[in-house]
């Protein structure tokens, strides 16, 4: 799918041309900024079928949406989630598949406490050993595929079940560990700092985190949507704008009074994943793998290093995913992200139609999976069942990624 | 209804035959059926003229050797033949005049089988070639009658075709052509991808199929295959019958005939010659992999290495050695440290681009840490140098956001040979730069080239193009099928030896 979405949307400049067209731009078709119209609905129209929902939300619903502290509760909740899309966004990034990525997850989350409880390991200690056993579970997976040359699905179909036996092996047949103020007592700060959407981040930090991430939006917008044959001034307005409306929002709803301290934390994760991914030779040696393992391999790049290393990384954020996720349920509970893998799956898809160009991109992602659950819980506020939301994410997913080719196509 | 259509298409061929024929052909083919007439066949492609008013008339039981360099017009041809193109001026008939038309059909290298099917599949899969529900028995013999007919008897219907070896997959693609009613068939370099000996057993196998009736036309660029074994040769030179002989021909009355013309079409380069050699960047020292080796090499600074081998030779491992791409099995490669080695491998499509991804990101992969800083990539620095460097390489479209599989091919190529370029390497190996490229490309990669040598760097090129060989190398290192060193070609002798291979085609 990603080919064909680059392609497509880079073809009236990309098409092969002799040099006296170089210079002049192709005639019998419209441009505004140097970008045709069907350029602009294929870049944009996913962003903007989102916007469009938040609009009829915002006169259907009013106040019953937009609800500041019911949307930050909502968006803390699905932190655990939004890791595992971040670990799911490197895996894809290098042209492979983890399926046991959720099972991880719900492993390590049990294990966590289960450490603590049961051995009496200091937390700090348990959350060290746990990111030790994702990373290694990730290791696992990597070696699996590229060492062992198994496909990656069935790889880790394997070790996801593996994963998912030992869960319930460690949980004695799938029973919670419950620690409470008088038996083994969680330490305050693992579920306030963790966990806790009370919990809340001082201003200082709110306001760190927010110039951070517009920034990076800004970036990301300038490097990945807007086309360089757009002209600076009409660049440059339109940065200022999407800044002036992200900020303003900010300010109007109050948001950043309310942000809890987990979601500082995952955007934190998600600013160094992306500086990871957009920024080092690793990064980039990532992508290229996952265009072309054969092209990367006569780059100079080693394919067997970088996929390993993508598939600990994934590893390493299932184990933070299970982590953050036991800290918010302030118990071990087995199999507790196990129904994260798919919805993790969807906000990574949606990443390559909403601001990436066919990409797998960590920003994307985290906007298609913030935007996937606001488009459900919507739906709920309005009165919806709130047993269709998973259908509702479905249909959100393909409808999305469908709208992006079809324009794409009509060209 | 398939197996009746074959069995009529059949009966009709051993009507068409002069009685008793079927055996003794070679004496009395000029009263066989025809089964191709061209008369004046012409083919333009713009002022390019590929087929220039071509007369020639082929009859069933011949087994032809059609040859000439590349570009002669053997390929257009064919595809007239095939029906893939049609003629400008002129006629190709099918059979001769008053009888029912014949159908020709061609053999490709990748002759278009499938690997993980049975014989018998194979050769009944397509459109109305079965019933919908099968009858295996009677599959089972007709694919037996048609493995006699080239030859193939013993092997068992029911063999899955990977277990085959290329040559046997060659006549089942034959057979397969044959029972669809074909009567000129086609062998397209076929052979250029078998081992010697295997090629020498499917040309005496298509050669029996020729006695049975079927008028074989066999492309090759190796003569020794053909010499002495064929009825027939007709030599193409610039679009033109050059030669039609039957009976036997010399190997170098051939070469003379193919020769005509062409040596005026290459270039050579004066530099490099006599000059003395920079200093050793990569020491190769009885290496083998694969099918290549033991081979011991130098590379020098400065100078150009040329690289030449058949298909079948594998000639380019040779030069991924050198580019540290593939490890020996054997042997040492030595580089002299610090020198960064980089690669142009030989199959851009599949093993060159990244094709998702934009001119910048194919340009910049492998050499991002020279804009590194701190860990982190300087982005803007990064794109700046590849503009530069995409502007030097006359990239178009100069928008190094365009994504690469948008671009032609010689602008595709450019890119990855600025990507090679991008790091400043000692030492640089060049698979088939100019593979699928025009002329002016062509000329703008040589002289690219040969400035990177001149500045110092240690170039390899590994082509089965004679022009690029011809124009860029101080000397060539010439592999055989075996995988060893065949000869080692110097300055004086390029012209002569590229000249020699180019009328060899």
């Amino acid at each position: 799918m990603a080919d064909k979405v680059i392609e497509e949307t880079l073809a009236p400049f990309g098409d092969p041309v002799s040099p006296d067209e170089v210079s002049a731009p192709r005639r019998s078709r419209a441009r505004l900024a140097g970008v045709t119209p069907t350029e602009l609905i294929s870049l944009f129209g996913s962003p903007a079928l989102f916007v469009l929902i938040f609009v009829v939300f915002a006169l259907w619903l009013g106040g019953d949406f937009y609800n500041s502290s019911l949307r930050m509760l909502e968006f803390s909740q699905a932190v655990p989630a939004m890791v595992i899309t971040l670990g799911v966004v490197v895996c894809l990034s290098v042209g492979q598949f983890d399926l046991s990525i959720a099972y991880n997850a719900s492993l390590c989350g049990f294990v966590v406490i289960g450490l603590f409880y049961r051995n009496d390991v200091p937390i700090w200690a348990a959350i060290l050993l746990t990111l030790l056993l994702g990373s290694v579970v990730g290791l696992v997976n990597g070696l699996l595929v590229t060492k062992m040359h198994i496909n990656a699905f069935i790889a880790t179909l394997g070790t996801g079940g593996v994963l998912l036996g030992l869960g319930r092996v460690y949980s004695d047949g799938g029973q919670a560990i419950t620690p409470s103020p008088t038996d083994h007592p969680l330490p305050p700060w693992f579920r306030d700092y963790l966990g806790s959407f009370q919990y809340v981040a001082s201003t200082p930090v709110a306001v760190g985190i927010l110039l951070v991430l517009v920034a990076a939006l800004l970036h990301t917008i300038n490097g990945r949507a807007l086309p360089s044959s757009m002209s600076r001034p009409v660049r440059v307005a339109i940065l200022a704008a999407v800044a002036a409306v992200v900020l303003g929002g900010v300010a109007v709803s109050g948001i950043l009074e309310r942000v809890s301290l987990n979601v500082v934390i995952f955007l934190a994760l998600a600013t160094g994943l992306w500086i990871l991914m957009t920024y080092t030779t690793f990064g980039r040696n990532i992508y290229a793998v996952g265009s072309n393992p054969r092209a990367a391999g006569y780059a100079g790049i080693s394919v067997a290093k970088h996929t390993t290393m993508a598939f600990v990384l994934a590893g390493l954020m299932a184990a933070v995913a299970g982590i953050m996720l036991s800290a918010a349920q302030g118990s071990a509970i087995q199999g507790a992200a196990d129904g994260f893998l798919l919805p993790a799956y969807a906000g990574a898809f949606l990443a390559t139609v909403l601001i990436s160009r066919g990409r797998f991109h960590i920003w994307g992602a985290v906007a298609g999976s913030v935007g996937l659950i606001y488009v459900a819980s919507g739906l709920v506020a309005g009165g919806v069942a709130y047993t269709w939301a998973d259908v509702i994410n479905g249909a959100v997913l393909i409808g999305a990624v469908a709208l992006s080719s079809v324009v794409r196509r009509s060209r | 209804m398939a197996m009746q259509q074959h069995r009529r298409d059949r009966r009709r061929r051993e009507a068409a035959m002069a009685p008793g024929d079927r055996t003794g052909g070679e004496s009395s083919v000029s009263d066989q059926r025809v089964t191709v007439q061209c008369r004046g066949l012409t083919k333009k492609y713009g002022d390019h003229t590929a087929l220039d008013k071509v007369d020639l008339t082929l009859r069933a039981g011949e087994f032809v050797a059609l040859l000439g360099p590349n570009g002669a017009g053997k390929s257009t041809l064919i595809k007239l033949l095939d029906g893939v193109i049609a003629c400008t001026a002129g006629s190709l008939r099918l059979g001769s005049e008053g009888d029912a038309a014949a159908s020709a059909g061609v053999i490709h290298q990748d002759l278009g089988l499938f690997d993980d099917m049975s014989v018998a599949e194979n050769l009944f899969l397509g459109p109305g070639m079965s019933k919908p529900f099968l009858s295996l028995s009677s599959e089972y013999r007709s694919a037996e009658e048609m493995l006699e007919f080239v030859g193939l008897s013993a092997v068992d219907p029911r063999t899955l075709l990977r277990d085959l070896s290329l040559g046997q997959r060659a006549l089942i693609a034959t057979a397969r052509l044959w029972s669809r009613g074909a009567e000129v068939i086609v062998v397209d370099e076929v052979t250029a991808s078998l081992p010697r000996a295997e090629a020498f057993w499917l040309i005496e196998h298509l050669k029996g199929a020729a006695r049975k009736g079927a008028t074989v036309v066999m492309v090759t660029h190796r003569l020794e295959e053909v010499v002495g074994h064929v009825d027939r040769y007709v030599v193409f030179v610039d679009g033109k019958v050059a030669l039609d002989e039957g009976g036997h021909v010399e190997r170098d009355a051939l070469v003379e005939v193919m020769s005509s013309g062409r040596n005026k079409a290459l270039t050579t380069h004066q530099s490099g010659g006599g000059e003395p050699r920079g200093e050793v960047v990569v020491e190769l020292t009885d290496v083998s992999v694969n099918r290549i080796g033991p081979l011991s090499l130098t590379l020098h600074e400065g100078s150009i290495t040329g690289l030449y081998g058949s298909s079948v030779s594998g000639f380019h491992d040779a030069a991924y050695l050198v580019a540290g791409v593939i490890r020996p099995r054997h042997g040492r490669v030595k580089v002299r440290p610090g020198t960064k080695v980089t690669c142009l491998p030989a199959h851009r499509d599949v093993d060159g681009t990244f094709p998702d991804q934009t001119v910048e990101f194919n340009m910049s992969m492998g050499n991002s840490n020279r804009w590194r800083r701190l860990g982190l990539i300087n982005l803007a620095k990064m794109r700046d140098e590849i503009s530069a460097a995409a502007v030097e390489l006359n990239v178009i479209p100069r928008n190094t956001d365009a994504v690469i599989t948008t671009l032609s091919g010689g602008n595709q190529q450019k890119a990855l040979l600025g990507r090679v370029v991008a790091d400043q390497p000692g030492c640089v190996v060049l698979c088939e730069p100019t593979r699928g490229v025009d002329v002016a490309t062509r000329r703008e990669i040589y002289s690219f080239v040969t400035k990177l040598a001149q500045d110092g760097c240690a170039v390899m090129v590994a082509s089965s193009d004679m022009e690029d060989l011809a124009s860029l190398a101080d000397r060539i290192v010439v592999i055989d099928d075996d995988g060893q060193v065949e000869s080692v070609i110097d300055a004086d002798g390029i012209e002569e030896f590229c000249s020699l291979r180019t009328a060899l085609g």
